[in-house]
């Protein structure tokens, strides 16, 4: 796995609760107040790469929609992505 | 409405939107696609966006994946936009211009990886079972000599080539060709580039057009309408697949059952092409003979002898060669092939002891056209055999004879008397 894009973070990160594709589209548009849009395509090619990827898992389907959580490794993955974050913020800090 | 379909390729098919949006502004919305036509649903003018959308998430040998696709469908249909018609391709979404919903692709990376990968579980794959197909067909046919004209299973291998070059040109030289070119926009962040409405139309005419000159047009002028009969390959290639897909969607089985289901699908449908293309049903409509029953004849020679023998017939070619008839006696056999034109009469004498069926030591020695009272003429000496071949007009005799030691003259006056054996029950 390359490094994550927003728009990979953002699910992600979203999914450490139970969620389908809608929601999490939703959630990013509040969460970053319509900086970060997915549109369904792009949420629905993300969300099959991330399940063949183990990195998120369909725990349950309510009305034909998939309802997915993170796995560990996609923890793992994030948990990574968002300490290189941390870094880069403290980094910039240190001379902005 | 219906109208021909048109920009349905991976490298042009986002002009569809434009289109449709067009149409709808004209009171038609989009209803049915396929790849032969549109079908459209006559409306009130209505300012419609569309977004056409590349959904194949399986490969040929998959049972088709309905969650998958009921769950984009609903987040697409969530985020405002509705399905207006789909096929195993593609899917067409449109909401109303003045309703302001995100659009369905938002990341051009991830769109052109997902034409990428729809390229290669579509159109890639389906070109690699023409190629298979193709492949098995051919072996089916004889190779360029004179018994390979004489079959009609030779017309298939006549049209293969041209069948190979189109599918690698259109199904991966074109669309590698394009993705090739996106993919280095797509690393120097530069957006995807779709061929032009006027481009997408450019190689729809060429190809068509090239179908029509490597193909039909050649075939169609030396030989005739009777060469239509190459088409049934094909034919039956888009009937295969046809008939797999739908067994395919029947019931979800592993992708290597499929797989044998798809081998087996083209066994049967060779075994059923070269039936078909031999059967009198084929001959009889694409120009050929019905053949008949093997005819046994007692006649009285001039020096008043007896001669028994059969007339016989034998599946030809429908095209070259309409006509091949053969006497058989216990001295003597002779093949007579009727060609379609000087050319292929040409071909077939020159090939006569060149091809296989000849052991290698044989020897060609060419004959007096006069004393032979032919166009052309040649003796064949194999091993244990002796051949005479004679070409008059589009007319050749292949003469084998069983007595090795018979004197030319002798030989002279029986072939003059078998040949018009040949007239003479015609005229029966």
């Amino acid at each position: 796995m390359q490094t994550l894009t927003e728009s990979m973070f953002y699910i992600l990160l979203l999914l450490h609760k139970e969620k389908h594709g809608y929601q999490i589209m939703k959630e990013i548009d509040m969460m970053t107040e319509g900086r970060v849009k997915i549109g369904p395509g792009t949420m629905y090619s993300l969300l099959s790469r991330f399940e063949k990827e183990n990195l998120i898992i369909k725990v349950s389907s309510e009305d034909g929609k998939k309802v997915y959580l993170v796995t560990e490794l996609g923890k793992e993955i994030i948990n990574v992505d968002f300490r290189r974050l941390k870094s880069m913020v403290k980094d910039a800090e240190g001379i902005l | 409405m219906i109208v021909p379909s048109k920009h349905m390729s991976l490298s042009s098919y986002k002009n569809l939107e434009l289109y449709f949006s067009e149409m709808s502004r004209k009171g038609y919305l989009i209803k049915k696609i396929n790849p032969v036509y549109f079908t459209f649903e006559e409306v009130d003018s209505v300012d419609l966006d569309f977004s056409v959308v590349l959904f194949n998430e399986t490969t040929e040998f998959d049972f088709p994946d309905k969650e998958n696709e009921t769950d984009f469908v609903s987040m697409a249909e969530s985020s405002g936009w509705k399905k207006n018609a789909s096929n195993k391709l593609m899917m067409i979404f449109s909401k109303p211009t003045s309703l302001d919903a995100i659009s369905i692709n938002t990341d051009d990376e991830i769109l052109f990886k997902n034409i990428k990968k729809t390229y290669l579980k579509s159109e890639f794959i389906t070109g690699l079972m023409f190629l298979i197909f193709m492949f098995l067909i051919s072996g089916l046919g004889t190779n360029f000599n004179y018994i390979g004209i004489t079959n009609n299973t030779f017309l298939m291998v006549l049209a293969i080539p041209v069948m190979y070059f189109v599918i690698v040109f259109r199904n991966i030289i074109l669309r590698m060709t394009w993705i090739l070119i996106n993919q280095n926009r797509i690393k120097n962040d530069k957006q995807i580039k779709f061929f032009s409405r006027r481009v997408s139309d450019f190689f729809s005419i060429c190809s068509n057009l090239f179908l029509l000159t490597m193909i039909i047009f050649p075939i169609l002028s030396i030989v005739g309408v009777g060469s239509l009969i190459t088409m049934i390959p094909l034919v039956t290639t888009f009937l295969i697949l046809f008939i797999f897909r739908k067994i395919v969607k029947l019931k979800k089985r592993p992708r290597w059952v499929n797989f044998l289901i798809y081998l087996g699908l083209i066994y049967l449908s060779l075994m059923l092409t070269t039936q078909f293309m031999l059967s009198p049903f084929a001959l009889k409509h694409f120009g050929g003979d019905v053949l008949p029953e093997p005819e046994p004849v007692t006649i009285i020679l001039s020096n008043g002898d007896s001669l028994d023998y059969v007339y016989d017939y034998k599946h030809s070619s429908s095209l070259l060669v309409p006509v091949t008839s053969s006497i058989n006696s216990k001295d003597i056999r002779i093949e007579k092939y009727s060609a379609l034109n000087q050319r292929i009469a040409d071909f077939i004498f020159d090939d006569i002891g060149v091809y296989r069926d000849y052991n290698n030591e044989n020897i060609i020695n060419e004959l007096s056209k006069i004393d032979w009272n032919s166009d052309r003429a040649k003796k064949i000496i194999a091993k244990d055999s002796i051949t005479i071949v004679l070409q008059r007009s589009k007319i050749i005799y292949q003469i084998y004879i069983k007595d090795k030691n018979i004197m030319v003259e002798q030989l002279q006056l029986i072939i003059d008397e078998y040949i018009e054996l040949f007239k003479t029950t015609s005229e029966n």
